[in-house]
């Protein structure tokens, strides 16, 4: 069509979005050449990030990851190609309006030291023209969102905080205009591991709250595991080698460059990256303090297992029972003497991980572990045969996928799959046809 | 005659010619404020104009005040014209230098950070390259005051305004009486001026610096 209807915005998108949730970005055949340099340090990049979940790039040095992320923002303009973001031709926009409504977190933060907290969170809301009690509100809001005190943080200066803290606040202020989108420059690379850790989980509740489409940068291939919905590993000029899940990338890594940056050890990667919840529990018998021994017996003998576990009226663990120490008892469970062996020291949760669940299994006395949900109720028990057949299982399923896969005939390792239904791109359809040649 | 009888004879002429002084090295100092800072945030995102800047500035720097003040009565003539004028240029120097200083030292994943959280280069340059810049800018103004104090004084030799008469009439007229007095007085009173522009500087500076960026806090 000849005419130029008005391009919508970001801006638009984003109120009629009601805010919050992620949109997709298409990145289509994007180059960026430096003045002064041979190589491209992005070359030719197509890929999709899909709406709502955490993309994370990761790769050697001086590969091409900033220069890749900045063009989405448009803090560097790509020699050729298109960015779209929700759709919208992120050229079409105003850079400056545009990087409004598109978060961005760098490394140490870069608050603005003469600016109090509040001042460095308010600074997009003032730049839209927001007035200053809805400013003040979501200040409040956002500083509780990310973990820290309004009453007690509000009113500081970056200086007046530890690193982990100014990387909150820096978060904050990249929330501060409910982007759907956000892009995150190895933002706890200067972070001691335990704070980055925590972030990083923090990261993921916000996430689980938020949705938004993030794109995240790392070296740290822990980081990115645990991180990332999806992992773009990446060599020199932003080429993609592998873009899959953590497990994909884990059980079938697309060849030895993808190896060598995961660095062997991809069990024990598994392990930490799956959670308790996500594998089939084994079951003990359960049994309650007021059982009678000898009914107990008769269970466990029927059901098999020769470890009860005794609840109280609120389904918590309190003890395990050995078969043996049932043999020729009567009375009450509860009254049964009970040894060392018999505490339960350690219960772990579903969210732990299956790396914890292992650590526990290690120390514990008995060669299972009681795991609880809310409230400490019970909901089964781990053992190291679980952990096994769970590792086995994610292999298996992998495998299958792969095969799947092959059988489609795409190629073996997922290089810049495209996921399927959440990049919807209005006018992709040409280039989908000449794609599958 | 004691010095206190000096200045209790002539306290008004003296009131009058401490005022004049002060006067002038405040409005001079306010004019290469605001070419200095002006021309500063103007040229210093260019490196060659912003060495420029500074170069053509260390020049005139390099030149005596007394042979500054010497060339401009061809042009100007004698009395407060010169005499100005040889204070703003010198006093720019500082400003100048420590404006482009100032405003490239900002740390640049700051500028990055506010341009990526969509803050336009103007808004950039107002809400944080200069109050980021600004202890530096004003260590300049303290500088360029206490330089123009004293090129003041050279400027009686021009006939310009202010304390320096004292000097310079003291100084044609070294042995007789009152000489030393007149001298004496006119130094004296240029460095109690220099001090009071100073505390005036430090309050300044206290009162428009961040808490965030202040050194001691
Ligand atoms: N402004 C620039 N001018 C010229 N070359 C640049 C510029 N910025 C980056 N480059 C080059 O482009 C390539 C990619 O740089 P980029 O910063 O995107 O890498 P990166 O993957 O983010 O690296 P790192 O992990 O070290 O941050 C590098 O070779 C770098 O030298
Ligand atoms: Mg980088």
């Amino acid at each position: 069509m000849p005419e130029t209807t008005p391009s919508p915005s970001l801006a638009e998108l984003v109120s009629e979005n009601g805010g919050a949730r992620g949109v997709p970005i298409e990145l289509i055949s994007v180059s960026k050449r430096y003045g002064g340099s041979p190589d491209a340090a992005v070359d030719d990049l197509t890929m999709t990030i899909p709406a709502g979940e955490i993309v994370v790039f990761l790769g050697p040095s001086g590969c091409g990851k900033t220069t890749t992320m900045r063009m989405i923002n448009r803090l560097i303009e790509p020699t050729s190609g298109r960015i779209l973001i929700g759709g919208l031709d992120a050229r079409a926009q105003k850079p400056d309006e545009l990087r409004r409504h598109i978060g961005y977190v760098i490394q140490q933060a870069g608050l603005f030291p003469h600016m109090t907290v509040a001042a460095n969170i308010a600074q997009v809301p003032q730049m839209l023209g927001w007035d200053r009690q809805r400013i003040r509100a979501r200040v409040d809001e956002l500083l509780e969102l990310v973990g820290l005190d309004p009453v007690q943080y509000r009113d500081r200066y970056p200086r007046q905080l530890s690193g982990g803290q100014q990387q909150r606040v820096g978060v904050a202020r990249a929330l501060a205009a409910d982007p759907p989108v956000l892009l995150m420059d190895e933002p706890f690379g200067a972070l001691d591991p335990i704070t980055r850790e925590s972030l990083q989980d923090e990261l993921l509740r916000l996430q689980e709250e938020l949705s938004k489409t993030i794109v995240f940068v790392t070296h740290d291939v822990d980081e990115a595991l645990k991180l990332g919905d999806r992992i773009a590993i990446l060599d020199k000029g932003s080429r993609i080698v592998q873009y899959a899940t953590a497990e994909e990338i884990l059980t079938n890594p697309a060849g030895s460059y993808v190896e060598q940056f995961i660095g062997g050890e991809s069990s024990m990667r598994l392990l930490k990256l799956t959670r308790v919840s996500d594998v089939a529990l084994e079951q003990a018998v359960r049994a309650r303090a007021t059982d009678d021994a000898a009914d107990l017996r008769r269970r466990m003998a029927e059901e098999g297992g020769d470890c009860a576990i005794v609840l109280d009226e609120r389904q918590r663990p309190l003890r395990w029972v050995s078969a043996a120490a049932l043999e020729g008892a009567s009375g009450p469970v509860g009254e049964l003497p009970g040894g060392e062996e018999d505490r339960i020291d350690t219960v772990i949760s579903g969210r732990s991980t299956l790396q914890e669940a292992v650590e526990a299994l290690l120390n514990a006395e008995q060669e299972l572990v009681p795991v609880v949900g809310k409230r400490r109720h019970y909901t089964g028990v781990v053992t190291l045969a679980t952990v096994q057949q769970a590792i086995a299982e994610i292999k298996e399923r992998e495998r299958r996928l792969r095969r799947e896969r092959v059988a489609a005939g795409q190629s073996a390792v997922s290089v810049a799959a495209e996921p399927a239904p959440a990049a919807v791109v209005p006018d992709a359809t040409g280039r989908d046809g000449g794609d599958t040649a | 005659m004691t010095l206190w009888e000096y200045i209790a004879g002539r306290s008004d002429m003296l009131a009058f010619q401490a005022l004049q002084h002060a006067s002038m090295i405040a409005q001079c100092v306010l004019v290469a404020a605001v070419v200095g800072v002006g021309l500063g945030v103007v040229v210093h995102r260019n490196e060659r104009v912003a060495a420029i800047a500074t170069g053509a500035t260390s020049v005139v720097f390099t030149i005596p005040s007394l042979a500054m003040l010497g060339l401009l009565i061809g042009p100007f003539g004698l009395g407060v014209a010169p005499s100005v004028i040889a204070i703003v240029l010198y006093a720019l120097l500082p400003i100048l230098r420590n404006t482009i200083v100032g405003l490239n030292g900002v740390d640049p994943a700051l500028v990055d950070a506010a341009r990526g959280i969509g803050m336009s280069r103007t808004r950039v340059l107002v809400r944080v390259r200069l109050p980021l810049a600004w202890p530096v800018i004003l260590t300049g103004l303290r500088v360029s005051t206490q330089l123009a104090m004293g090129i003041g004084a050279i400027a009686a030799f021009v006939s310009g305004p202010g304390l320096g008469e004292q000097i310079f009439s003291g100084l044609a007229r070294l042995g007789a009486a009152n000489a030393l007095n007149a001298t004496l007085v006119g130094t004296v009173g240029i460095v109690l001026l220099a001090l009071l522009f100073d505390a005036v500087f430090v309050l300044i500076g206290k009162l428009t610096t961040s808490r965030g960026i202040r050194t001691h806090a």
